[in-house]
């Protein structure tokens, strides 16, 4: 069964998960108890201060990319997913480790290789001899982060099934639908280099991830502090959780109650309507929800109960570029996000 | 849709033109630009018919002109309409034709139409045409519809083009004066303007107000034809030398204001008695000014002389310096020394066609008409009608109770001659003359009739001629000089001072017979002054040989050796009772004669040709209306004023001042309450345009987080400004107290940040 969602009934479908309880209780252990609760928002400041508080643990692993840091915990605070896109060894799956190291949550890694099969993601029926049944064995999406690393070498078929759950949140093996845990957030990576040996992602499924980022090399005074921060134990191993998931869920409320007014949506539109207009495919509606997402988020990280065109500028560029398709031979999508940013006048 | 219609749309949406076959009307933004041209055309069309009688008939055909081409414009192609205006144009050119009197019809030769068509756009007023009403009524519907078809099928600038040439024609012909060139100019330029701007007018009214200024400008500054009708507005106009306007002006001669006398010797004549040495003849008077209608023939042999009895006078004259006229005693029949370079007039005049050098010498023979008082009183009234016709007419502006008043004035006089006579000496007592006078607005006879108190030989002349026209009787005004001053028995020394204006009137029978309106005493008074102040003062080319010894021998005064001799050729005149003379000083006499002349207190007719040339200048320019004693401000002056005005804003615009000054205004104050809201938002506006000044404006896409951020890094006060405003702007509403904090810090801010050098930037 494949329900086709809009961008909006998802969003909106948040609330339902939270009651339907049943489902989620086999595999989340936490959020399930109480459910109650986690539906009321957090106050502005509190939302902010465990954004601060995720960012300031991460950091203790991860040295520089402060940005690149609040992009993710943006993304985690407006329940989407990331894809970071670079070159091996910058620390890619340090950094999400080190995010969910933050959360007290679930982790779960999946290396994507050539040879890798969608039941490996989603998990198999496996005929249990005592019961005389199936019994699911979840796979790796079955936690509230999930690491698919290096996800372009998987072959289509398995990258669609991690798709597929991020954005029905929910995963169908042997036609049974299981509901994934919430929060559920998918912290992808992709390599660049060695182009040949890829599969590289079709357009509508990179959609479906809210941002696109890349680490880049650390400075040589980052370097040399990191080098220094990783000759003991590694930090990954020393931190602890900041934030429960419960407070996170609720955060992610607040977000949602952040006011967008009406020069901001316009604003929104604007910019989206300028890479329809200047480019082979510009971005979507999805597109838009998600940077209005992301600009609340931003705001909450800032403290604010109300987005400013500021924030939808800071999130523009990993929010919108690689929804971009740009004629062959035309300007990535990131300087087409530039020039939308330096022409659309701003209310 | 197929490809070929895909095309179709693609071609037509790209041409500027509008299709072919559409119909645009009238009612669009260009249309106020061709019909401005137009007006300012149809209106130099609506001053010819306003001289030369016509009016109602030519509103009539323009009427039906406009009225046929929006039937056309709607129903007719392009090319036939096109087709329609040169039919039109034919049946024009034929009807004018027609209208010509049959004695000039064969003269009319392919060579001679192109002749007249060069020196039409030379200069030559449509004024001087004979026919000039029927040429009025028959051309002005071929631009007419021509225009208005053209307008109505949307061809905006095809019309400008029809319009605008058709003033352009006018515009060489010298008939258009400044102010209707102006009007047409700005016409058309905001017609172009208005089409190829269409849609952005707002953003280019600064560019086609440039334009259409540029065009005033030049229209008012530079002349197309040389010595035309239509003199810049801001010519140096003091220099108009009076002989110069009177004597040695051709077809045209503009009624002026004040004028001077210049004392310099032109010619002297030798011959048997005196005359008033006539230049040139007058027969249109266009209410401001005088048109000679005609062409002129190469002289070729004798000419006919006067009608009635005559005697022949010989004249030798020597030019004493360059001459451009042939001055000779009414009626020049033979002319010798210069034959080849002399015209004819159709009036009978003689006209130079190249100067003659000082010291040439050239002879006339004229037939002097010879007739009494008792013969000129028997003439009747049997007028031939092309005598009539043509010197009879006056403008339809000519006031009526110039007419009334002459009546009432002559109701006694039964004839003809008793009516000029009665004129005559009305004028001369009942005028002061002066050469000091403010050129007066409107009619000049009318004017002088009844406003003013003084004027000169022009003004008397002109009246005279009006009054009599208005009586039927065919009149017209003359130009010349005096005879001047008498250094022998039969030699007189001609100054460039001598130049007069005087009158002639018809009489069947004898012909053009000179009338005096000028009190000679003034006259001669005014000139004798004038001439022993330039002896005086040692000025160069004041005497000849002769008239220096003469001056000598008798008195500094050359008037009393004058007067002496007209005493005595006034005996003279009254004993041989030869009254009427064709000329000005023997018809002087001939006046004096029948009229008591203890009227004028002894002498009145004496010696005074008008020394001084009366300025003549070229009519219908709104500028030649000035007097230097003139105490309004001059039309032209607000014209000019208004003119710089614009040209300040548009340059204030153009630089930014006025943006910038509205602005300075602008940022220091709130303007009253609204909601909080609405107030922070209204003061950080305020506070941007600020720091727009003082640094740089905000740019497209750029926040105002990041904008102050930039302009102001670490500005604590910004800050705060700033959340408060993003608050009212993009969050909840903000309260009145925060609100009015915020008002109050930006105005702290603004007076630091701008001052009134913010005007002239950084």
């Amino acid at each position: 069964m494949c329900t086709v969602h809009t961008p909006h009934v998802t969003i909106l479908r948040i609330a339902d998960e939270f009651t339907s309880t049943d489902s989620l209780s086999k595999s989340m252990t936490d959020a399930s108890t109480d459910t109650n609760r986690t539906s009321r928002p957090l106050p502005v400041t509190e939302a902010a201060d465990i954004a601060e508080a995720i960012l300031d643990n991460v950091q203790r692993v991860i040295v520089g990319n402060r940005t690149e840091i609040e992009h993710i915990v943006v993304a985690l605070f407006a329940d989407g997913h990331v894809l970071v896109e670079d070159v091996p060894g910058v620390g890619k799956t340090m950094l999400a480790r080190a995010l969910a190291a933050s959360i007290d949550c679930s982790f779960k890694r999946v290396q994507f290789t050539p040879d890798l099969l969608p039941s490996d993601v989603t998990g198999v029926n496996v005929f249990n001899q005592k019961t005389r049944e199936f019994d699911f064995q979840p796979g790796p999406v079955f936690a509230n982060v999930v690491l698919g690393d290096e996800i372009n070498r998987a072959p289509p078929k398995t990258q669609s099934a991690l798709l597929e759950a991020m954005e029905e949140r929910q995963v169908t093996t042997d036609g049974t639908t299981r509901e994934l845990p919430d929060p559920f957030t998918v912290i992808a990576t992709q390599n660049d280099v060695e182009p040949g040996r890829t599969y590289e992602l079709p357009l509508a499924e990179i959609d479906r991830f809210m941002k696109k980022i890349r680490l880049g090399y650390p400075s040589t005074t980052e370097e040399t502090a990191l080098l220094e921060r990783v000759s003991g134990t590694h930090p990954i191993d020393t931190i602890d959780a900041v934030v429960s998931t419960a407070n996170l869920l609720r955060a992610r409320n607040t977000v949602g109650a952040v006011d967008v007014s009406e020069p901001v949506r316009a604003y929104i539109a604007a910019l989206v309507e300028y890479t329809r207009n200047h480019a082979a495919l510009g971005v979507s509606p999805r597109g838009s929800i998600a940077l209005m997402r992301g600009a609340q988020a931003r705001a909450i990280l800032d403290g604010r109960d109300y987005a400013v065109p500021d924030d939808v500028q800071t999130e523009a560029k990993t929010v919108l570029s690689h929804r971009i398709r740009s004629d062959s031979g035309g300007d990535p999508g990131e300087s087409i996000v530039e020039r939308a940013l330096e022409s659309v006048p701003v209310e | 849709m197929s490809v070929r219609a895909i095309f179709s749309r693609v071609a037509r949406s790209r041409s500027t033109e509008p299709d072919a076959d559409a119909v645009a009307g009238v009612f669009r933004p260009p249309a106020i630009g061709v019909v401005a041209l137009l007006v300012a055309t149809l209106s130099v069309f609506y001053s010819v018919t306003g001289i030369v009688g016509g009016t109602w008939r030519l509103t009539v055909v323009l009427v039906i002109a406009i009225f046929a081409a929006t039937i056309t414009g709607r129903t007719v192609s392009l090319r036939t309409g096109l087709i329609l205006s040169g039919v039109l144009l034919c049946l024009g050119f034929g009807t004018y034709l027609l209208a010509i009197p049959a004695s000039q019809r064969s003269l009319f030769t392919l060579d001679r139409v192109l002749t007249d068509t060069a020196s039409l756009l030379t200069g030559f007023s449509v004024l001087r045409l004979t026919a000039a009403r029927i040429w009025a009524i028959s051309i002005a519907p071929v631009p007419t519809f021509l225009t208005w078809y053209l307008l109505v099928r949307g061809r905006d600038v095809l019309a400008t083009a029809a319009a605008g040439s058709t003033l352009l024609f006018f515009v060489l012909t010298g008939d258009a004066g400044f102010l209707v060139t102006a009007v047409g100019i700005a016409g058309a330029a905001i017609a172009v303007s208005f089409r190829t701007a269409a849609g952005g007018l707002r953003a280019h009214w600064d560019t086609t107000a440039t334009v259409v200024l540029a065009a005033l400008l030049l229209s008012a500054t530079v002349t197309v034809v040389p010595g035309g009708a239509t003199q810049p507005l801001f010519a140096d106009r003091d220099a108009v030398d009076s002989e110069a306007n009177l004597v040695a002006s051709e077809e045209e001669l503009a009624v002026v204001g004040s004028i001077e006398l210049s004392p310099e010797v032109r010619f002297t004549v030798e011959s048997e008695e005196e005359a008033y040495w006539r230049t040139a003849s007058y027969d249109r008077y266009t209410g401001d000014g005088w048109v000679r209608t005609g062409e002129s023939t190469a002289y070729d042999g004798p000419l006919s002389g006067p009608p009635g009895e005559s005697r022949e006078l010989t004249q030798r004259i020597r030019a004493e310096s360059t001459m451009t006229a042939l001055p000779a005693a009414w009626r020049p029949e033979r002319v010798s020394g210069v034959e080849d370079r002399t015209q004819v007039t159709e009036t009978g005049d003689l006209q130079l066609g190249e100067p003659i050098a000082a010291g040439d010498e050239y002879v006339v023979v004229s037939q002097r008409p010879d007739a009494d008082s008792d013969e000129l009183q028997a003439a009747g009234t049997a007028y031939p009608a092309e005598i009539r016709s043509r010197y009879t007419q006056l403008p339809e502006t000519t006031p009526d109770r110039v007419g009334a008043f002459t009546a009432d004035l002559t109701e006694d006089d039964e004839t003809p001659y008793e009516v000029a006579q009665t004129v005559e000496t009305y004028l001369r007592t009942e005028r002061e003359y002066s050469l000091s006078v403010t050129r007066p607005e409107g009619d000049i006879a009318d004017a002088f009739l009844f406003e003013m108190d003084a004027g000169y030989c022009t003004y008397y002349a002109t009246t005279m001629v009006t009054m009599l026209r208005t009586q039927g009787i065919p009149a017209r005004f003359v130009t010349g000089y005096s005879q001047g001053q008498q250094v022998d028995d039969d030699t007189w020394v001609v100054r460039g001072q001598n130049a007069h204006a005087w009158v002639e009137v018809y009489f069947p029978g004898h012909g053009w017979i000179a009338f005096e309106p000028t009190p000679r005493g003034a006259y001669d008074d005014a000139r004798d002054s004038r001439l022993s102040e330039a002896r005086q003062s040692g000025s160069e080319g004041v005497d000849t040989e002769e008239s220096a010894a003469a001056a000598a021998d008798t008195q500094p005064e050359f008037g009393d050796t004058e007067d002496a001799e007209t005493s005595d050729s006034e005996a003279e005149a009254s004993e041989t009772d030869t009254d009427i003379e064709a000329n000005g000083s023997t018809d002087t006499n001939a006046t004096n004669g029948s009229v008591p002349s203890g009227a004028l207190g002894g002498q009145p007719d004496r010696g005074s040709v008008e020394t001084v040339g009366d300025q003549f200048a070229t009519p219908g320019t709104t500028g030649s209306s000035q007097g230097p004693d003139d105490g309004g401000i001059p039309t032209e002056t607000y014209g000019l004023l208004g003119m710089g005005l614009l040209g300040a804003a548009i340059g204030a615009r153009r630089l930014g001042y006025t943006a910038r000054g509205y602005r300075l205004l602008w940022v220091r104050h709130q303007w009253g309450d609204r909601s909080p809201a609405a107030d922070v938002e209204r003061a950080v506006d305020r506070l941007e345009t600020a720091l727009a000044l003082r640094y740089r404006p905000r740019r497209t896409g750029e926040t105002m987080r990041t904008y102050l951020a930039s302009v102001r890094p670490g500005d604590d006060r910004l800050d705060h400004i700033r959340v408060t405003y993003e608050r009212a702007r993009y969050g909840t509403q903000i309260d009145r107290m925060t609100a009015d904090a915020v008002v109050d810090d930006v105005d702290g801010l603004v007076r630091e940040l701008v001052s009134i050098r913010s005007l002239f930037g950084r």
